[in-house]
């Protein structure tokens, strides 16, 4: 593409977001870390929706900004997550005195 | 017939009710259930002409419409015999399990719903029905042997569970082969054994390279084959009969193996008896393996219920080797072994039990020389040892007999898996005869080794049978007795039957 | 009149005897005692029926019952009183009563219904064996005299040598009466097969005999596969040469037991089988030639071993075994109505001779052996008379009756199997060796025996004695040989159902055959008194000369060690001081451990194997479920990303 910035760096930037949060998600023993991973998940997402928002826009019919409405919601939503997560982990922190996820095993078998 | 099916069950609904602390009551009722269902039943037996029309009592009501499945049950000759039987035992086994007072109420109501289940089987004549009743009449014996049994209880309730529910895959397999290639339009019904055998023969398409007849024989007889049990698939049977408590050794040896031997009798021969006549050969050597080594197997043991058990292995043979000859007194003979064994047995696990109440222990080298302490239990055991040797005059030598003669007189068809022969059930008969011998030599020496000797100093303050055992006992043994010399009643029931099952094979030929 | 009463009195009378109804000794006994003279008198009642038969032959026949196998099979079940059965009824019946008296005086038990209704029970069955008309039916009463006794030898159930003694009588019959089986059903299969006749009764199977001249297997005839078959059921049942075994340690039961089952009746069934199965053994020359063999040599085999026994009972046992060859013999040349009468004259003094020496073994306070007696017949006079007058009809005295059955025998033998006939004459010298050497180390010598001072024979023991003997004084004149011009009544009496010769009027032959048998009898009495009127030095002066001879012989020829080293199944009796060797290497024994085992780890392993598959499966795949969150994500990414790769491919595929 002759353009600086197409839609597919945006994509490739979302891509790599994406899996780096995933890796963050599957690799970190503290439990904080990998809900920090989980935020750039959705982050990632958000940028997917916003980029095809911005350079796709007769993909969407109804809106225009579509896509930047969305990003809203995942900010939204991520922070509902983010509230959730960190109250389980609070608990699970008061029960095992631990963060540390390979610790917290049992339920295994 | 759906009353006489369903009353026991109902009592043990009714049961349910009933608070659990009163042992008394609820043992009254449950004998009481019993007891008068089993009149009933000879009531309605006697009304019945069994020379007459095949089934009587035909109740048929469609169930499951697009398969084509009802609801249908009727008494014939062999159901007839296989229900007195059912509830002689069954009222034998209720009577004797007044010792049962650990959660009583719930021993006596799997007891009922083992009944129904029993005699659901017995009675159906739609396939599908008796699938569910056989499944039906596993799970309270599950139960019974795993919470009320011996030592190791719970192990030979799974294996028994788990093995005989092995066999019911391949019985579910045949049925649903059955109905799913099932061309007309009516379920698969016991009284329309012709069209079925119609159908099925002319079925030309191959499934895997085998024809359709010879996958349901094979589902079938594994299925049987493990409930009666047959050799390689027998090691279930030593292990429940062991750990289960008395009267659950008395239905289980009494009824339970004679369940897999009925479903052979009906539905192999009813559905295909071309298969039959293939594999006669196979069968009638797994029956006489039944025989020698079920007997051999059985002098090995030390413990004397164990020794039991193998000995009903032994007996069982007779049935298979009936069966597989294929004549008209190897059948009757099967049919009426399949009785004398179930009483027999039954008065054997008895007395087993009566040993192990008292002494609790059955390893037989602990005990000896009760003769002179438990003087009513011995002449019992006498009479029970000399019953199940074949003694002639009791029952058990009638039907050994009858087969025996039975067996010697079949023949090969052309069509069996051996071809045509007519030495083989010769030859084969007469190594089976051996276990006459060897099922003596282990038994004496079971009843020498309990009974006979010196009586050890810790056996001293032994009571013996009481008078309430003994009277129900002595009804037993005189059953026994009077069937011996003179079994014309029962063998007429089994006319119809024998002669219809005759008549299928000869149509093949 | 009813045949049935004669089987059911006795039958009943064990019932209510053995459910305790009487337990007053008196009582007991006496009822005992009461139901076989009342079967005795039945029988007796029927006597008139036998002379008004007509051209079957003297026969009376009943019939019971029958089962219906078939709509249009029945097996009728029926008595039949001809010439054999009436004369083994009054023997059984007779005896069997005389017996019973002899019991009241000389068991001293704590109770006594037990034993009476044994001894009733086996009386009801031995007629019904006597009585019946088909052979299943007979087969009933054949296995009732089996369990009776097995109850009977074990009555003393407190041994377990006794037990071990019944329980091989009860086996060693059943090894018998799988020939006896094997035959019962041949016959079945082959005359329902060829004629649709179901039955076993004595008369369809004679008259339709001719059915069995096909052959069977090789170049044996059916009618040879049969008989060799009944024959094995006749051994085990009669004690013939290969299954003898039993009957000397069926001397481990009561001293009047062994009298009767052991002596008169039950050992003798075997004969009347014969006696009744009689077309199917002249059917075929092998059969009866094989039948003669088995008998001399039981004969001579139960005579020599007799010689060297210690125990009284053993002798007589041995004796016992001897005879029966000897009438085995007589069946296998033909002659059954001499092996019936055989039976007899042996039933009346083979009793006398237990009853004698049951007396002697009372007054010696139990003790058995002979070596310890001696002198006795200043002490037991009238026991003493009685002694030698049934040893000498067993050696074959005139004019005893022992005489004319044993005569009779040679006499059939010398005339048609001469070799044969030297055995016999052979035999009658063994047999004339042992009962003497009994007779003299037991009654003579001037050894004191250890004996109970009070004793003196009770009435109830004497009485029967006593009859016994004036039978033997009179038996032996039923058939007598022709040459005397008397009435023959017996041999007439049996021609009606049996192939009997009748009147030779050979003088010369009979009487040198009479002669040669009385001077070996006599060779073997004076050699006896001889060596043993001072005592059993003889027997230790042929051990020191001898060694091997005499071991060989007191030791039964090692035949019963052989037996139990082959074939006894011992089990874990460890705990049983009768037993020596726990654990024997015997067929048996290895074959059902063999088995045994192979059933619980092998068979029980495949299915434990079974059962092991799903559980390993199980614990395979529940490592996954380690509880570690991470992991579990990392499943589900690799999967989604190949499900994901996957579909791209598809979609791609498909695309193009």
């Amino acid at each position: 593409m002759p353009a600086l910035f197409s839609l597919q760096s945006y994509l490739l930037l979302s891509a790599m977001l994406f899996v780096i949060g995933l890796i963050i998600v599957l690799t970190k023993n503290n439990a904080i870390q990998i809900i920090m991973g989980i935020e750039l998940i959705f982050n990632a997402a958000a940028i997917n929706f916003v980029a095809f928002s911005c350079f796709r826009p007769h993909l969407l019919d109804t809106l225009q900004m579509s896509g930047q409405v969305i990003a809203i919601f995942v900010i939204v939503v991520a922070a509902a997550d983010a509230c959730a997560a960190l109250a389980i982990i609070l608990s699970l922190f008061r029960v095992f005195k631990t963060t540390r996820i390979q610790n917290i095993n049992r339920l295994k078998g | 017939m759906t009353f006489l099916l369903f009353f026991p069950m109902l009592v043990g609904v009714v049961l349910l009710m009933v608070p659990k602390h009163v042992h008394n009551t609820i043992y009254k009722i449950s004998l009481g259930a019993t007891v008068a269902h089993f009149v009933i039943l000879c009531l309605t037996l006697v009304q019945i002409d069994f020379s007459f029309d095949q089934w009587h009592y035909v109740v048929k009501v469609p169930w499951i419409e697009p398969l084509h499945i009802y609801y249908a049950l009727g008494i014939d000759g062999l159901s007839a015999l296989m229900c007195l039987l059912t509830s002689i035992t069954m009222v034998l086994a209720i009577a004797l399990s007044y010792k049962i007072k650990k959660k009583s109420k719930a021993y006596f109501i799997l007891m009922l719903f083992l009944q129904t289940g029993i005699y659901g089987v017995f009675l159906s004549i739609d396939l599908f029905l008796f699938y569910i009743f056989w499944e039906m009449a596993l799970i309270p014996l599950y139960f019974l042997i795993g919470i009320w049994g011996g030592v190791r209880r719970e192990y030979a309730a799974i294996k028994f569970f788990i093995y005989t529910m092995i066999g019911s895959v391949f019985l579910l397999l045949s049925l649903v082969l059955l109905y799913l290639l099932n061309p007309t339009d009516s379920g698969i019904l016991l009284t329309d054994l012709h069209v079925h055998q119609q159908w099925i023969r002319n079925f030309s398409e191959l499934i895997w390279g085998i024809p359709v007849s010879t996958m349901i024989f094979l589902g079938l007889f594994i299925a049987f084959a493990i409930k009666i049990p047959i050799f390689p698939f027998h090691t279930w049977l030593p292990d429940a009969h062991v750990q289960a408590p008395t009267p659950v050794s008395v239905v289980l040896a009494g009824i339970l193996l004679k369940l897999g031997m009925y479903g052979m009798l009906r539905f192999t021969l009813g559905f295909v008896p071309g298969e039959v006549v293939m594999f006669a050969p196979v069968i009638f050597i797994l029956g006489v393996i039944n025989l020698i080594y079920g007997a051999f197997c059985a002098m090995y043991q030390k413990n004397m219920k164990k020794l039991i058990a193998y000995s009903s292995i032994s007996h069982m043979g007779y049935c298979i080797i009936g069966f597989s000859a294929l004549t008209f007194l190897g059948l009757e003979g099967s049919i009426m072994q399949m009785l004398s064994h179930g009483l027999i047995a039954a008065l054997l696990f008895i007395i087993a039990g009566a040993i192990y109440e008292r002494t609790y222990t059955l390893t037989m080298s602990d005990l000896g020389g009760f003769a002179s302490q438990l003087p009513r239990l011995t002449f019992v055991a006498v009479f029970a040892v000399f019953a199940a040797i074949g003694l002639p005059g009791l029952f058990g030598f009638v039907s050994e007999f009858m087969v025996l003669v039975g067996a010697f007189m079949g023949s090969l068809y052309p069509s069996s898996l051996f071809g045509a022969s007519d030495t083989f059930f010769q030859l084969g008969t007469s190594v089976a005869m051996f276990t006459v011998l060897i099922t003596a030599v282990y038994m004496l020496w079971m009843l020498q080794r309990t009974f006979f000797g010196a009586l050890a100093e810790k056996w001293t303050s032994l009571e013996d049978i009481s008078t309430f055992d003994l009277g129900w006992i002595v009804l037993l043994m005189a059953l026994i007795f009077v069937f011996g010399i003179q079994p014309s009643y029962l063998l007429e029931l089994t006319h119809l039957n024998v002669t219809d099952w005759l008549d299928f094979v000869g149509e093949i030929q | 009149m009813y045949l049935f009463y004669i089987i059911i009195l006795p039958l009943i009378t064990a019932v209510l005897l053995r459910w305790h109804v009487f337990d007053n000794k008196k009582s007991a006994g006496v009822i005992a005692c009461c139901s076989v003279l009342g079967s005795f008198v039945v029988v007796l009642l029927h006597t008139r029926y036998l002379f008004m038969a007509g051209d079957s032959g003297a026969m009376y026949f009943e019939k019971l019952w029958e089962w219906k196998i078939l709509p249009d099979v029945t097996m009728p079940f029926g008595l039949r009183l001809d010439a054999i059965s009436y004369v083994m009824c009054l023997l059984v019946t007779f005896v069997g009563f005389l017996i019973h008296v002899y019991s009241l005086g000389y068991m001293k038990l704590k109770e006594y219904s037990r034993y009476f209704s044994y001894l009733n029970l086996f009386v009801a069955m031995m007629l019904l064996l006597v009585l019946s008309d088909q052979l299943l039916f007979m087969f009933i009463g054949w296995e009732g005299v089996g369990l009776s006794s097995f109850l009977l030898i074990g009555f003393y159930h407190q041994s377990h040598k006794n037990m071990n003694a019944a329980k091989k009588a009860f086996i060693v019959n059943r090894i018998g009466d799988l020939g006896l089986l094997l035959a019962m059903i041949l016959l079945l299969a082959i005359y329902f097969l060829e004629s649709g006749q179901f039955s076993l009764s004595v008369l369809t199977l004679e008259t339709k005999a001719s059915l069995l001249q096909a052959p069977g297997i090789g170049d044996f005839t059916l009618i040879g596969i049969v008989g060799v078959l009944l024959f094995f059921g006749v051994c085990g049942k009669s004690a013939q040469m290969p299954l003898y075994m039993w009957l000397p340690d069926a001397m481990a039961g009561p001293t009047p037991v062994s009298a009767l089952m052991h002596a008169a009746s039950m050992v003798t069934a075997g004969i009347y089988l014969m006696s009744r199965m009689h077309f199917i053994f002249d059917g075929s020359v092998f059969v009866s030639h094989l039948v003669m063999w088995v008998g001399v040599i039981t004969a001579l085999f139960g005579s020599t071993v007799a010689i060297f026994q210690r125990d009284i009972k053993k002798i007589l046992a041995f004796s016992t075994i001897s005879q029966l060859g000897y009438m085995t013999l007589a069946c296998g040349i033909g002659a059954y109505g001499v092996a019936l009468f055989h039976v007899l004259t042996h039933g009346v003094f083979k009793a006398l001779l237990f009853l004698s020496a049951g007396d002697v073994i009372k007054a010696c306070k139990g003790n058995q052996d002979i070596y310890l007696m001696g002198n006795l017949r200043h002490k037991l006079p009238r026991t003493h008379v009685m002694f030698w007058m049934g040893a000498l009809s067993l050696v074959g005295i005139f004019p005893l009756a022992g005489y004319f059955s044993k005569d009779l025998i040679l006499f059939h033998l010398f005339t048609n199997h001469f070799g044969v006939y030297l055995l016999a004459l052979l035999g009658v010298f063994f047999t004339s060796c042992y009962i003497f050497r009994l007779l003299y180390l037991v009654f003579y010598g001037n050894r004191q025996a250890d004996t109970n001072q009070e004793y003196r024979t009770p009435i109830t023991m004497l009485f029967p004695m006593v009859i016994l003997s004036i039978l033997l004084l009179m038996l032996g004149w039923l058939w007598v040989p022709s040459f005397l011009h008397l009435p023959e009544v017996l041999p007439e009496f049996f021609a009606t159902v049996l192939p009997v010769e009748l009147g030779h009027h050979l003088v010369f032959k009979e009487l040198i055959v009479g002669l040669i048998s009385t001077v070996f009898a006599a060779t073997g009495f004076f050699l006896a008194r001889k060596f043993f009127l001072y005592g059993p030095k003889a027997d230790f002066w042929i051990a020191k000369r001898y060694p091997r001879f005499y071991r060989l012989l007191s030791h039964q020829y090692y035949l019963d060690e052989l037996y139990y080293k082959a074939f006894v199944f011992e089990n874990h009796d460890d705990r049983d001081p009768n037993e020596d060797n726990a654990f024997t290497n015997s067929v048996l024994h290895v074959v059902a451990v063999f088995k045994g085992l192979i059933d619980r780890y092998f068979i029980d392993g495949l299915v434990h194997w079974f059962a092991w598959i799903p559980m390993f499966l199980g614990s395979v795949y529940a490592k996954i479920q380690n509880g570690q969150i991470q992991s579990y994500l990392r499943w589900i990414t690799m999967g989604s990303l190949i499900s994901l790769l996957y579909w791209f491919l598809w979609i791609s595929k498909a695309g193009q």
